[in-house]
């Protein structure tokens, strides 16, 4: 007889998953459990490049509080159903909205969305982990508050508790978004409710203000993990300065990167430019101005280099190209601008643009709205430039060293081509650290070409990992590959304190390649 | 065996509909909006203009497409669309959103 759900739990009986569903229908009301393929669908979702039917939730409830939280996690203990928890489930290219693993039920709080608090005088904020950057924008503006946020790409329908729960980056100098996180409320899979740093002490009011609080700081351990159900987040936001000015610089060509870098670190790391630097390719920038693969070639396979480089010059883009930013008083920002100037003139290569020469023309727009914390969705150009809803991010660390990144553009280039894919990336410049952003865009309504994906994102892995080098973070479908990159003593710890923490191994198992 | 796997997102999406909506816009005219902004309005100008206003998603305004498509594509997603799930958007914003669209102008 044919299940009257989509899948279920692993080693869960139908009849038991039955009797789990009458509790959590009393735990959360029956508007709150959802099992029915309708209600289902939009978590099914996916960008990846592995069969849909792998990531399949059985159920989706939704919680709107802490105690309905833990009243989820202890009929999960109860009935030894995985949970799969998610705040806004934008991870897009990182596994979207669905489980890890097939049958696994989604723990959806979104609908738990209070912004509970904003501090303007101390520029912290506390929110809960259905709240969208969007609701904080419009929340900030409503009340004139003289603040400015950090987001990623998709601001305006993700929020800053799964973007920082699975250490994503954005585009201000606070872009390091778990650099700024300061106080995290978890719900354990005991059901106890735990606060990091100041928040276990009574009265205390400094929660937001002081991350370290006494004793280890667990903070980090929560992140990228299944150690805990984020409930709570506080984080620090940027005043608002009184003079923001993005720039671009254009290189135009491709063997240029090495001397960006090279160029660029020291004024990044002497905070010159203190945000969070990009240095996007052709293909990416063409993108986000609404060019069209198939604008230029419909032919299957790579794009050839004469193509990329046709492209680059109707669209006026440059092989690379730098978005960067300063803030603060006008007097800063005109010794600071001198300073750029003189360091790109000294060059001899790199032209700069202001945001007077850009106007409003994209990709320039969408830049600096990103590093002026405005929200928007162009990014999502990068989605048509393929078409046909695949994307997986590859995103290798690097040192920020010229000769390292160059090294990586020219290992993903050849192994992407070899597939019959491009090279979309960009470097995000951390401190001292470049996240190297590369979408592996596909068609997923081609399964020929899925299965070139899926084995292209399997060999840029391995090819890399020779070379030493991993990803800070990837999507569902490959994150026990992941895992053994790091070795197998970091496995073993993770191991060990899952099943100190969670003995049923109820909380996101597979998350990161974690289980008891 | 990797698959497209769109199997639940197809059985939703009947054919017509999808070909409706990316067909090049209509240019009949629209029956009038109401004069007041509502919910399902306020989500458009908010979340789904950022892209379908933006050369990204295809126009939807004066489209005369009928709400069905309004009310399904955005549950399911589609291609590069992301699915919008219950808590993003209630069943009542949807028809909100549906309506408005369905009877939208071209923007001049």
């Amino acid at each position: 007889m044919a299940s009257k759900y989509l899948a279920l739990p692993k080693g869960v009986s139908e009849a038991r998953f039955d009797a789990a569903i009458k509790k959590f229908t009393a735990a959360l009301g029956k508007d709150n459990v959802l099992t029915s393929g309708e209600h289902l669908q939009p978590y099914t979702k996916v960008m990846m490049a592995v069969e849909t039917e792998k990531h399949i939730p059985s159920a989706i409830v939704m919680a709107t509080t802490v105690e309905q939280v833990q009243a989820v996690v202890k009929i999960c203990n109860e009935y030894k159903i995985p949970v799969w928890t998610i705040s806004t489930g934008r991870n897009f290219g990182y596994g979207s909205a669905a489980p890890v693993e097939r049958g696994q039920i989604v723990l959806d709080l979104r609908k738990m969305n209070k912004i509970i608090h904003i501090d303007p005088e101390l520029c912290t904020a506390l929110v809960e982990p259905g709240v969208t950057y969007q609701q904080l924008y419009d929340y900030i503006e409503d009340n004139k508050l003289p603040l400015m946020l950090s987001f990623s790409a998709p601001s305006a329908i993700a929020g800053p508790v799964g973007n920082t729960m699975d250490r994503g980056v954005g585009y201000t100098p606070y872009g390091e978004h778990f650099l700024m996180q300061c106080g995290m409320e978890v719900v354990l899979a005991n059901g106890d409710v735990y606060r990091t740093g100041m928040g276990g002490v009574k009265g205390d009011k400094a929660w937001q203000v002081f991350k370290w609080g006494y004793g280890p700081t667990l903070d980090g351990m929560f992140t990228q993990s299944n150690y805990g159900i984020c409930t709570k987040m506080g984080f620090w936001l940027m005043p608002k300065p009184p003079v923001f000015k993005p720039f671009e610089i254009k290189f135009d060509n491709e063997a240029d990167i090495s001397e960006i870098v090279e160029m660029l670190r020291p004024l990044r790391i002497a905070q010159i430019i203190p945000n969070a630097v990009v240095i996007a390719g052709t293909l990416w920038e063409a993108a986000t101005c609404n060019t069209r693969r198939s604008d230029y070639i419909t032919t299957p396979g790579h794009t050839p280099d004469h193509i990329v480089k046709q492209i680059q010059k109707d669209k006026h883009l440059g092989a690379w190209n730098v978005y960067a930013a300063l803030y603060g008083s006008p007097e800063q920002v005109e010794v600071n601008w001198k300073i750029v100037t003189e360091t790109i003139r000294k060059a001899g290569k790199g032209r700069i643009v202001t945001q007077e020469e850009a106007g409003d023309t994209q990709p320039f727009k969408y830049r600096a709205q990103l590093m002026s914390g405005v929200p928007n969705l162009q990014e999502f150009g990068l989605y048509n430039w393929r078409g046909g809803g695949g994307s997986m991010w590859f995103a290798p660390v690097s040192q920020a060293r010229g000769s390292e990144c160059d090294k990586q553009v020219k290992l993903a280039k050849t192994i992407l081509n070899k597939h019959g894919l491009d090279y979309v990336g960009e470097f995000i410049v951390g401190w001292r650290d470049m996240h190297h952003v590369i979408d592996v865009l596909f068609d997923r309504s081609s399964e020929e070409e899925t299965k070139r994906a899926n084995a292209c994102f399997a060999e840029l892995l391995d090819e890399f990992e020779k070379e030493g080098y991993a990803v800070y973070r990837v999507n569902t479908a490959f994150q026990e590959r992941v895992a053994n990159s790091y070795g197998p003593v970091k496995r073993k710890l993770e191991k060990t304190i899952k099943r100190a923490l969670d003995p049923n191994g109820i909380l996101a198992p597979g998350k990161s390649g974690i289980r008891i | 065996m990797v698959s497209n796997g769109n199997r639940i997102s197809t059985r939703a999406l009947p054919g017509v509909l999808l070909a409706a909506l990316l067909a090049v816009p209509a240019m009949s005219a629209s029956a009038e909006g109401t004069a007041e902004i509502s919910r399902g309005q306020q989500y458009y100008e908010k979340i789904c203009a950022k892209c379908h206003e933006a050369g990204i998603g295809p126009v939807l305004l004066g489209r005369g497409l009928p709400e069905v498509i309004f009310t399904t594509i955005p549950r399911s997603g589609l291609r590069a669309m992301p699915a919008f799930r219950v808590s993003d958007i209630d069943d009542a914003t949807l028809q909100s959103l549906a309506k408005y669209l369905a009877n939208s102008k071209p923007k001049p």
